[in-house]
């Protein structure tokens, strides 16, 4: 009798260097097409409010929480989620520095504190803990007490100097610069 | 000719070299940071439709009529159900109270009134999520709202309003534990100091929220359900019972869960609910929890009040302590009144005193139901004792340091066995505290604090607390708050197999929430094999179909890497008894002569090895090569328990097998204009016996440190008081501390392995909320000149303004 | 949470009794009225837009009267529902001879929100909450003054 649904609408953007298309109602959040339409579990939910941060990708080279972008936003947008972080099997520094610094416990929180932590990186190579901290202040985590990840971006920051020339520039255009 | 120097060194190298205390890298992380790790809610089953659930609104009224009809009507919806169809195919869930709490009826889905803001009123499962929500808003229910009540003595007096009905009264339990004479240390002391003190409201809430899928297979006739729930084969009794569907036809599986903390403890209501529109639908059901639902109705932690009395001498020896609790448990009681009885494993705290009254009073309210959470019921108890023994030292004149070092259970105690019958598993509390202290400097920022005080700047505090944090519990416990409850003792299991081609897997009963459980297990197992972890495959996740498990198995009350170690070793024992008679039968030698190393049975005398694939080789495909009459496979399930005995008739009993304790000093600076104050400096000491992995254990201190300093100084769950609403819902108003809100932490640690579990391994995961009373303490401590006595745990910017304002008119 | 005020008009009690209870007045006065359904001057629906912050949507607003006395006193109580939220609403009216003519009206509400709103818009409820009903008294007082 009553129908609620109201004509869908084609989605055409990049994630992580590849083509992805898809059909979403207008009210759709970026999150749940990335989830549930194009199977990229990796990003997650936390909330209902845009506070946790567990959601946060790359949107044309800057981060986003997308739980608070609606899909079709994202209509021929560059974007990079945790699953383009890799080089095919090699790890990228951010990920080797947070395994080595036991960064994470639960992994929940990991994806979004990952792109936030790259982005912090991005802009500032040689942060100090006071910067590290509010790069990352829009990320909640509740396993960790924040001690080690804060230890694991110092220790990215280290590698990612010594790389750099080389990882970075796939992880640019990834992310939409 | 070697020197001395030379050979012991070499003795040293050739000594094998344990896998158990290195702080290695998590074999669970190269799927976490690659965005691969399997969450509920990753979970997809074809044909898979979704859930919602419609909530009250009050925090206590009548259900008069709820119409469905136009929610059904909508294009996409599969079914609608209320508490009314509940209650014609399922029963009342199993209670663990006595009479008459236990007569309450849990369903799960509220059938004739709603008992707090968010109880589950109906069910909708639709094609899509959005709509089973858009469905939501179309069905109607009239409420008959009544009074409500949200204060644990209030919903005890005789004109209160009454939840339950069947139950008559608000009052889950009521205990008196009675040990020594604490009377006559009353009549002896000095001085008795007296307070009450209200430990508040709120939840670990990890960043993952509650999550099933229910797949009915009907072919099979198995219930599957997916799910995040700590300890999924404890729920079976409650779903088995509850929803009249046989155990053995129930599969619980459980995949990375996004932290626990104890709140993924209580959600079986939910799943019983996913299971029920599961089997009604004929379609695999999700249902995902969204934070506002998780905050209003998914798990608190308890609220709890003290009238203390506390007899001392003036010296500051404390004599003993009588106390009266009021522990709030919400509206209905699903682990409760367990609660009520746990913090007994702790009575006395790190103090020495023999002298104990506690009349406990567990009351319902119009509140979200109370579960355990991290440091479930102990917190609140020790929180108390830190309190207490800071007002006794101000009420005595004497310096807080100096009155725990006095009255704490000395090293050569040990085994200490407390007035309630827990035995203490070796410790040194004091060398703890002084540690900590020294760590932050605490003469320095004494002097630092005299001077600031001279000058009248802001004000400096300094807290100091030693708390413990019992783990592996024995459910002897639950006795307690009713005898008739069948259910003690502890246990756990562990499967090993050397398969045919001779690699190792492990798979455990333990079912891990970012613990590193993979990573724990893969080092105990590599060292009795004499193999490295990277040859063990630890089965990830649970499953009932595939690991092994007892009914108490899961993560709760830290005891995974004792029960879990308990129950490897165990197998480990029995595999390596069988290899070492294959290997031993095909080397032509004895078992004992037996050795595992570098990947094979090694004969200890010839120095003759036969490699771990050919022992397997052996017991799975080559059987014609085994020992007489030995039987195939090289296969071990094995069940460990620790022993534990009931409690006697004045409930004494050791209540844990280990008891890690940890002392924390935070230094803070008040502005007295604000109320608001920031940690300066905080430093941790902590205990758990030997560490299997020193990373995972220092990342469960920062963890249990962070959940500590949030409760004190951010998270609350306020109701308001006119009309029963959960104030603080949603991240906007319940604050998760973030990155800048917790303070860089130094901390430390003392090895004093335990006297009783296996490897002297203690459980750490807890911590039993330390810095709530190190925080409350500092923060009396920076206005102690003001005169100001602080008696909750929850410290806020307004609260300490309204104090200091108070003090001032006066 | 409660708020009352007390106006003066220049009218005679019974027109004002008559204003307050008149639903068509009432709902005119109401924010974003959407649609009226009147079944007795005691007892009528109306459809209203409301909300606190972004939490905005259509309230259905049943409201009877409980207590009558002409001209001097009356209770009109509203429960209403939408956007997942709750209302209950009930007010008071004493109207009585004024200290040197006309009349004078005392009035005061108790308002119970329930809810997603009552979550949600926590913070903003007290503030919103006492705006709509004071704008509604004001409004009918205008009404009043104008007639």
């Amino acid at each position: 009798m009553q129908s609620l649904k109201t004509d869908m609408i084609t989605v055409t953007c990049k994630i992580n260097g590849k083509e992805y298309s898809g059909m979403v109602e207008p009210r759709t959040l970026l999150v749940h097409f990335l989830r549930d339409d194009l199977n990229l579990t990796g990003t997650h939910i936390g909330c209902d409010t845009g506070h946790c941060g567990a959601c946060t990708i790359f949107m044309n080279g800057k981060t986003v929480k997308s739980c608070m972008v609606l899909a079709i936003q994202a209509q021929g947008a560059n974007l990079m989620t945790v699953e383009g972080l890799a080089d095919g099997d090699k790890l990228h520094p951010i990920q080797e520095a947070y395994w080595e610094n036991h960064g994470l416990q639960c992994g929940y929180c990991t994806p979004g504190m990952l792109m936030s932590s790259l982005f912090l990186l991005q802009r500032n190579p040689d942060p100090t803990e006071e910067e590290i901290r509010r790069g990352i202040e829009g990320n909640l985590c509740r396993c960790t007490g924040y001690v080690n990840i804060v230890k694991s971006i110092k220790a990215a920051a280290k590698k990612m100097q010594q790389q750099q020339g080389s990882a970075a520039p796939s992880i640019q255009a990834k992310a939409g610069h | 000719m070697a020197t001395v120097t030379e050979l012991v060194k070499a003795e040293e190298e050739a000594k094998p070299k344990l896998w158990l205390g290195q702080p290695l890298k998590r074999k669970e992380d190269p799927r976490l940071i690659s965005g691969l790790g399997k969450y509920v809610d990753d979970v997809k089953l074809p044909g898979l439709a979704y859930a919602s659930i419609l909530r009250s609104p009050y925090a206590h009224a009548r259900i008069k009529s709820i119409d469905t009809s136009k929610a059904e009507k909508l294009t996409g919806v599969l079914c609608v159900i209320t508490g009314r169809d509940v209650v014609k195919i399922t029963d009342p869930f199993l209670q663990i109270s006595p009479a008459p709490a236990n007569k309450l009826k849990d369903y799960c889905l509220a059938v004739d009134k709603v008992t707090y803001v968010g109880d589950p009123v109906a069910a909708v499962v639709a094609e899509s999520r959005g709509i089973a929500e858009d469905a939501l808003e179309l069905i109607e229910v009239e409420y008959e709202p009544v009074d409500h009540v949200i204060d644990a003595r209030r919903a005890l007096e005789k004109d209160a309003p009454v939840l339950h009905e069947e139950v008559g009264s608000n009052l889950v339990f009521y205990g008196k534990w009675d040990y020594g004479n604490i009377e006559q240390a009353i009549k002896t002391a000095d001085k008795v100091v007296k307070a009450t003190l209200h430990f508040h409201r709120f939840s670990s809430t990890p960043i993952e929220n509650n999550g099933v899928v229910v797949n009915y297979d009907r072919a099979t006739g198995f219930l599957n359900i997916y799910c995040n729930n700590q300890m999924p084969m404890f729920c079976i009794p409650w779903l088995s019972f509850g929803l009249r569907f046989p155990s053995n036809r129930i599969r619980m599986i459980t995949g990375d869960i996004g932290g626990g903390f104890g709140t993924k403890i209580i959600n079986y209501p939910y799943i019983a609910l996913v299971a029920i529109l599961a089997m009604k639908t004929g379609r695999p059901v999700k249902w995902t929890e969204d934070r506002r639902e998780h905050l209003a109705a998914a798990n608190h932690g308890n609220e709890r009040t003290f009238d203390v009395e506390v007899p001392v001498k003036r010296d500051g020896t404390i004599l003993g302590f009588k106390l009266k609790a009021f522990d709030d448990c919400g509206a209905y009681t699903r682990y409760e009144p367990a609660g009520a009885a746990i913090w007994a494993q702790v009575t006395p705290g790190c103090y020495h005193f023999a002298n104990f009254v506690m009349e406990f009073y567990q009351v319902m309210t119009n509140k979200c139901p109370v579960g355990p959470n991290r440091g479930y019921s102990r917190s609140q108890h020790l929180w108390m004792l830190e309190r207490s023994v800071d007002i006794v030292a101000r009420e005595l004149g004497l310096d807080p340091a100096e009155v725990r070092l006095k009255n704490f259970v000395r090293p050569d105690e040990m085994p200490y066995v407390t007035p309630s019958g827990g035995i203490y598993d070796g410790g040194n509390y004091g060398e703890s505290l002084r540690k900590v202290m020294k760590l932050i400097d605490y003469d320095g920022i004494r002097e630092e604090q005299a001077a600031s005080r001279r000058k009248g700047g802001k004000l400096i505090g300094i807290g100091l607390a030693t708390v413990l944090d019992s783990g592996t519990n024995n459910f002897g416990q639950v006795k307690i708050v009713n005898p008739e409850n069948p259910f003690s003792g502890n246990s756990e299991a562990a499967r090993i197999s050397i398969d045919g081609l001779g690699q190792i897997q492990v798979a455990l009963g333990t079912v891990p929430q970012g613990q590193g459980h993979e990573t724990f297990a893969s080092q105990v197992v590599a060292d009795e094999f004499g193999v490295s972890p990277d040859q063990v495959t630890v089965l990830m996740g649970f499953d009932s179909g595939t690991n092994p498990y007892s009914h108490q198995s899961g993560s709760y009350a830290s005891r995974s890497a004792v029960m879990g170690t308990g129950a490897l070793l165990g197998a480990a024992k029995k595999v390596k008894e069988k290899a070492a008679k294959i290997a031993a039968h095909l080397l032509q030698t004895s078992p004992e002569k037996i050795d595992f190393r570098e990947g094979a049975a090694v004969d200890r005398e010839t120095g003759k090895k036969i490699p771990l694939w050919q022992i397997g080789n052996v017991a799975w495909v080559n059987n014609l090569l085994l020992p007489e009459g030995m039987e195939p496979g090289l296969v071990a399930i094995n069940f460990w328990r620790p022993s534990f005995t009931l409690p006697d008739e004045k409930w004494r009993h050791n209540q844990t097998l280990t008891y890690s304790y940890q002392s924390h000093a935070a230094v803070i600076e008040l502005d007295p204009e604000s109320g608001k104050f920031k940690i300066l400096r905080y430093a941790i000491v902590d205990d758990c016996g030997t560490q299997i992995n020193p990373l995972i254990v220092e990342g469960q201190v920062h963890g249990a440190a962070a959940h500590g300093i949030g409760a004190a100084m951010y998270e609350n769950f306020e109701y308001d008081e006119e009309n029963g609403q959960l104030k603080s819902s949603t991240f906007i108003d319940y604050l998760v501390p973030t990155a800048l809100d917790i303070p860089h932490m130094i901390t430390s640690h003392i090895e004093t392995p335990s006297l009783f579990a296996p490897k002297g391994i203690r459980g750490v995961g807890e911590g039993g909320c330390t810095p709530v009373g190190a925080i409350s303490n500092a923060v009396e401590d920076a206005l102690a000149p003001l005169g100001i006595r602080i008696t909750d745990s929850h410290q806020n910017p307004q609260q300490i303004h309204k104090l200091i304002r108070e003090k001032a008119s006066k | 949470m409660h708020f009352e005020g007390t106006f003066n008009v220049k009218a005679p009690k019974e027109k004002v009794f008559g204003m307050m209870l008149d639903p068509n007045q009432i709902s005119q006065c109401m924010p974003d009225l959407q649609k009226l359904e009147v079944k007795s001057p005691d007892d009528f629906t109306a459809v209203v837009k409301a909300g606190v912050s972004f939490i905005k949507g259509d309230f259905t607003l049943h409201f009877t009267t409980v207590e009558k006395t002409p001209p001097t006193h009356a209770k009109l109580v509203a429960h209403g529902t939408g956007i997942g939220s709750t209302v209950d609403l009930d007010t008071l009216m004493d109207i009585a001879d004024a200290q040197g003519g006309g009349t004078s009206m005392k009035w005061s509400a108790d308002a119970k929100i329930g809810g997603r709103i009552a979550s949600v818009g926590q913070r903003l409820l007290n503030g919103q909450a006492e705006k709509i009903v004071k704008n509604l008294f004001e409004c009918l007082q205008t009404k009043l003054e104008a007639a």
